[in-house]
């Protein structure tokens, strides 16, 4: 158990490190940073100082090295020593971006967070009454509702509910933050509402089919002829079992949630680090969006070995096979 | 087999509707240009703007069944046209996604070891990349926004899962009697993964690759939502959903013919991928 | 699936493991002991149908109908007036908060640094420069007395500053502490990209270089007077000093920066930065030891990060009390509607915007090609079809710069189809042009919008465009280097209210470079760059009019640029907030806002008694 992890860590920091290095090339690929954040007004002269400040006018080899933190770094600003524990200035915001994820992380959280609550507890409520009730009408409006989920795009349904739900109805706040810790929770209601509603198709499909086969199943069978009856098995043995593969699958939805969030929060003017990623990389500012490619790849690795130890703790077939 | 497939799939119901949704969807993007009247491209600003700059609602001018779009362009002739760059893109997209996806499970799958473990590391590793974020950047090396470049990226960042399950599938068939005999018989690995493995991946490949079809669609609109779709002025049913965001409070029928025709035209492909699990027996999971 | 009934070590398993045969075991155990709610259940669900048509599509349809109709009809209408109403003081009150707001992030509180709009507007309010601009553009005294004073031979500028002001830090503003922040400015450490508009001072390139430290031309005179020495006659120099660049700061956080700390707001202006959550708002707090009390807000809260969509749903709700960014659908809604329309304001912007065209590549090298281009352009329809939200302007100054030519001047670019095909046939295509031209613009969908307008009016007389649209950092990047673009859409708005801020930089031929070229369209007329030059050394206004009346003309003709239009600025502020002015440089000034307050909620009657 202990050697898997460790190989499992490992791994995952490979993937990382993968990644990143994946994204530094790229980034150094799209174009010059320095004209990008000096903007149209700026004389050759600036763009000069503002290269050699930054360490841009370095072979790109050399960038990479001092970035990863192999090579010591000679330059004050910009980005070096990843190894040693610096993210690095942002070259647009005047800030570090340490400072910067401190802020806008605990957002992008939060709201991730109450849309993968909306997400599971509708999917797995819903798709353990679809994969058990005996009346079509019910399985069916359910199916109707997840396949809704999965065709419509996540910013027409925001749009829509926007305007309808937030502006004219006034049922919630048009987008935004609040300032109080309450009120961002109230303003996270409706993307994640939005998110979590469309979201939860996904696992409504795996539960339903994971609870029919379940009740098609021997220990179904074996269950009622105990005497249990079908209410009692949907409601207090099935769960346990039909959670498996959603736990799994929250796993493998982290990457949406981080892509999604870049739609979600343009939409609803959420500031976090999707809308800002978009912004860095519309900006050339290589060092923030590496970064947010780092907290990103770290994110999906940690939740693909959280799903893991999960399962091995709770399911031990798993550890079997 | 198709036809076999098609027989055996006209009893189910489901397939039935899919199907009927498909040739909908399909028939009027590809029927539609030719009913259309107008040039997709063409602005008739004196006709459908009036002077205090209000766009003409569907059914208000004669011959332009669903009024303007924001710059005096035949509504309905974008949509139709644009179904068909949206389906094209898709279509390009998901062959890509699934030839590679089949090359590289089945590969995974029949070579085992080091070849295995280097193409699921790959797999983890495209995977794991921000999706958007690469897209973005990518889409910043090329730089060319056309209809092509668009599909090629999709279709370059999707192809993990289904390498995914074929991988497993083909690990499964490996064992079979027949393999092992065709081996023994000494036909080589690209005979055996042609004639014998490929056969009985086709299956999960079929249905994964019409639900991918819908996830194209709607990857495309989300793209062009955030303006990397393609080249202006040819249309797209993104494109034109990005065009309509501003003028949502006013005019919210230009955001709702597009996003509607795209949640049909996804609605169709995943149900249709139901309908395939079922009539082929494929599980899911 | 099969489940294999694996027996598992009951030592190691969680309680909550759910190993199917555990959980049985528990279950029998459980259900033995409620033996009398059992209930003998049938056997399992009948497998799937396949016979009937299955509700489910059904209610799929309906379900989609009815979603339908909610999405175009609405579930209410939005109410077409605002929701509220001043409390009708007739003398301005102080107190309140006034709430406005921009779509992206503040960059930077750092006066020196500070370029961009945005930020420039955030510290605006903490920070004041040397000299101010009036709403018309003219130059006023800020911190200073009065005007500069100039010597007899033009190179010495003498300005005495007002001797109440008082730093938010408790220190008084002197002759020191302006010098001090000068330098700092000036310095090349701090990468200020204001430098270029002081190049003329005397030893500014020895400062800069690290030669000295110190600079020859910035002289303190007495605690409350400073001098600038300049090496030539530079008649544009004193609007140097109202830009944000020459803003005082504190001696205290000049300290901060020089140990390598961010510099913390500490300016002489209005308000004192009371918070500041990134990305999020940036809350101000009146200043008490303003020098010049008035009546304003207590507090005044800039949001950032609020996209155009959500500003005007917000504006409506009254949650904004100024709204300044319109698609062209909410232009026309503003206008039309009886009850927003006394809350509108529209005033022409300075900002000229075209499409430059690339002197130095083909077919562009020829300016009969050039001027097609500009005939081909029928601005007028444009302009219907954007929700008439711009002035159509055919030539590089700006109506209300000193210079401009009168809108019916021959020499005017303007809409005539046959004198752009005989152009080209003149330039030998008469048939048009052989192969498409790449046209660039920017990502977004107004960009794209206008691309789609020039692509179809130079197809009439035979030039294919192919439309390019790349991010703001290729833009940039790509059409300041030489022999790159052919074609593409810019804007450019002045630095300050005079005609050099505009024609220096994009047409004198000093300003191309082969990496970073401010004159993009790589136009090189050295009668043109004289005339320019001249302009500067020129002190007797009248004069220096003509010189650019001349310069606007020689451009014109040229055509370096296809010149389109002057956007109008539209600004609607909620009927609550008074005295709002239109500020020609600065696109957000709310310095002489009061807002009337409590707000009452708007009633029918008044907006019927507004509509007659």
């Amino acid at each position: 158990m202990v050697e898997h992890l460790i190989r499992r860590t490992a791994y995952a920091l490979f993937i990382v490190w993968a990644s990143v290095s994946c994204v530094f090339f790229l980034m150094y690929a799209v174009g010059d940073p320095a004209s990008a954040t000096l903007g149209e007004r700026a004389s050759a002269e600036q763009l000069a100082s503002f290269r050699a400040q930054h360490g841009l006018d370095r072979p790109v080899l050399s960038q990479y090295l001092t970035y990863i933190g192999v090579q010591p770094c000679h330059v004050r600003a910009g980005y070096c020593g990843l190894l040693q524990g610096h993210l690095g200035d942002s070259l647009r915001l005047d800030a570090t971006i340490a400072s910067v994820f401190v802020e806008r992380i605990p957002r992008t959280a939060l709201l991730g967070a109450m849309a993968t609550t909306v997400e599971v507890f509708v999917g797995v409520g819903l798709g353990l009454w679809a994969g058990a009730t005996r009346r079509r009408w019910v399985d069916s409006s359910l199916l109707t509702f997840a396949y809704l989920g999965i065709s419509i795009p996540t910013f027409v349904a925001g749009l829509i509910a926007l305007d309808q739900l937030a502006f004219r109805l006034g049922l919630f706040p048009v987008g935004g933050y609040g300032e109080t810790p309450l009120e961002h929770i109230k303003h996270a209601l409706l993307p994640s509402l939005v998110l979590g509603l469309l979201g939860s198709a996904t696992y409504l499909r795996l539960v339903r089919s994971e609870t029919r086969d379940l009740l098609a199943d021997e220990f179904s069978r074996m269950l009622r002829s105990l005497g249990v009856s079908q209410r009692r098995l949907t409601l207090r043995y099935l769960p346990r079992l039909a959670v498996l593969p959603v736990i799994t699958l929250l796993g493998l939805q982290l990457p949406a949630l981080v892509g999604g969030a870049v739609i979600t929060e343009t939409i609803f003017g959420w500031p976090g680090l999707g809308r800002l990623a978009v912004e860095a990389v519309y900006n050339l500012d290589a060092p923030l969006v590496l970064a947010i490619v780092l907290v990103a790849s770290v994110a999906v690795q940690a939740g693909n070995l959280l799903a893991d130890i999960a399962l091995q703790l709770l399911d031990p077939r798993v550890l079997r096979s | 087999m198709l036809a076999d497939l098609f027989r055996a799939a006209a009893g189910f119901w489901r397939f039935r509707i899919a199907l009927a949704l498909t040739l909908c969807v399909g028939l009027f993007a590809i029927i539609g240009p030719f009913i259309a009247q107008h040039d997709p491209i063409a602005q008739f600003t004196e006709v459908l703007i009036d002077d205090k700059g209000r766009l003409a609602g569907p059914f208000e001018v004669s011959g332009f069944w669903l009024g303007a779009d924001a710059v005096g362009r035949d509504e309905f002739s974008r949509l139709v046209h644009g179904g068909k760059v949206s389906l094209i893109v898709a279509v390009v997209a998901s062959s890509i996604a699934v030839s590679l996806g089949l090359l590289v499970g089945m590969l995974a799958g029949y070579l085992s070891g080091p070849v295995d473990s280097f193409l699921m590391r790959l797999v983890d590793f495209v995977l794991s990349l921000p999706f958007l974020l690469v897209a973005i950047a990518l889409n910043r090396v090329i730089n060319r926004p056309d209809m092509l470049t668009v599909a090629v990226l999709l279709g370059l960042l999707s192809w993990t899962s289904l390498a995914r399950v074929v991988r497993t599938k083909t690990l499964q068939v490996r064992r079979c009697g027949y393999v092992i005999a065709a081996r023994a018989l000494g036909y080589g690995p690209w005979h055996i993964m042609w004639r014998h493995i490929l056969p009985n991946v086709s299956a999960p490949a079929l249905v994964l690759g019409t639900t991918t079809l819908g996830n194209m669609i709607l990857m495309e609109a989300a793209m062009s939502f955030l303006g990397l779709g393609v080249r202006p002025p040819v249309p797209s049913w993104g494109s034109m959903l990005r065009e309509a965001q501003d003028l949502m409070i006013h005019a919210p029928h230009l955001v709702l013919f597009p996003g509607l025709l795209v949640g049909m035209a996804v609605f169709a492909f995943n149900l249709m991928g139901e309908a395939l699990r079922d009539v082929l027996d494929v599980r899911s999971h | 699936m099969c489940l294999t009934f694996a027996p598992t070590k009951p030592g190691r398993s969680l309680p909550w493991t759910v190993s199917p045969l555990r959980l049985i075991q528990r279950a029998a155990r459980f259900e033995r002991a409620h033996r009398q709610r059992l209930l003998v259940e049938g056997q399992s669900r009948p497998p799937l149908r396949t016979g009937r048509c299955p509700r489910r599509y059904v209610v799929i349809i309906a379900s989609a109908l009815v979603m339908c109709q909610v999405a175009l009809t609405g579930c209410r209408r939005a109410a077409d007036h605002p929701l509220y109403r001043g409390a009708g003081h007739k003398a301005p009150q102080a107190g309140g908060t006034f709430r406005f707001y921009h779509e992206t992030n503040v960059r930077t509180l750092d006066p020196h640094v500070a370029y961009d709009e945005l930020s420039i507007a955030a510290l605006r309010l903490v920070y004041e420069p040397l000299l101010e601009f009036g709403p018309d553009g003219e130059l006023a005294p800020g911190l200073a007395e009065a005007l500069p004073s100039l010597s007899e031979d033009g190179l010495h500028y003498r300005l005495k500053l007002r001797e109440d002001v008082v730093f938010q830090d408790g220190h008084p503003l002197d002759a020191e502490a302006v010098r001090a922040s000068l330098y700092r400015m000036l310095a090349a450490k701090t990468g200020s990209p204001a430098a270029e508009f002081f190049t003329k001072v005397r030893g500014l390139a020895a400062y800069r270089a690290g030669r000295t430290d110190h600079i020859a031309g910035i002289i303190v005179e007495d605690a409350h007077t400073l001098r600038f020495e300049l090496s030539e006659v530079d008649v544009a120099f004193p609007f140097a000093l109202g830009l944000t660049f020459t803003s005082p700061i504190a001696p205290s956080a000049l300290a901060r920066a020089a140990a390598g700390e961010r510099v913390p707001p500490l300016g002489t202006g209005p308000y004192r930065l009371e918070s500041w959550e990134r990305g999020v708002r940036l809350t101000y707090k009146a200043n008490d030891n303003y020098h010049t009390p008035s009546a304003r807000p207590e507090r005044m809260v800039f949001y950032e990060n609020v996209p155009r969509h959500l500003a005007i749903m917000r504006f409506r709700n009254g949650e904004l009390d100024v709204l300044f960014s319109f698609s062209p659908a909410d232009a026309t809604f503003f206008r039309e509607s009886a009850a927003w329309q006394p809350q509108v304001h529209e005033n022409v912007d300075a900002i000229i915007g075209g499409i430059v065209m690339n002197c130095e590549l083909p077919p562009f090298d020829n300016v009969h090609v050039r001027r097609a281009v500009a005939f081909a352009l029928n601005r007028e329809r444009w302009r219907a079809a954007r929700g008439n939200s711009f002035v159509v302007w055919g030539q590089p100054l700006p109506p209300m710069f000193d210079g401009s030519l009168p809108p019916d001047h021959p020499s005017v670019q303007h809409y005539d189809l046959a004198r752009a095909r005989a152009e080209l046939a003149k330039a030998g295509y008469p048939d048009g042009l052989p192969y498409p031209i790449e046209l660039w613009l920017g990502e977004s969908a107004g960009a794209q919008v206008s691309g789609q307008f020039a692509q179809a009016d130079l197809a009439k007389i035979g030039i294919t465009l192919e439309l390019k649209p790349v991010s703001f950092a290729v833009f940039l990047e790509e059409t300041s280097k030489r022999g790159r673009v052919p074609m593409f859409f810019s804007t450019w708005g002045q630095d300050f209210p005079d005609a050099s801020s505009i024609l220096d930089p994009l047409f004198h031929s000093r300003g191309i470079e082969s990496d970073a070229s401010q004159n993009r369209s790589f136009y090189i007329n050295e009668k043109l760059s004289r005339l320019l030059d001249q302009a500067h050394l020129t002190r007797d206004a009248e004069e220096r009019n003509v010189l650019y009346a001349t310069a606007s003309k020689i451009i014109a003709e040229d055509a370096p640029w296809a010149f389109l239009y002057v956007p109008l600025r539209m600004t609607a502020y909620q009927p609550y907030v008074r005295n709002t002015t239109h500020h020609q440089v600065w696109s957000h000034a709310y310095e002489s806002v009061w807002l009337d307050l409590p707000r009452m909620p708007w009633t029918h009657m008044q907006s019927a008694r507004k509509a007659n």
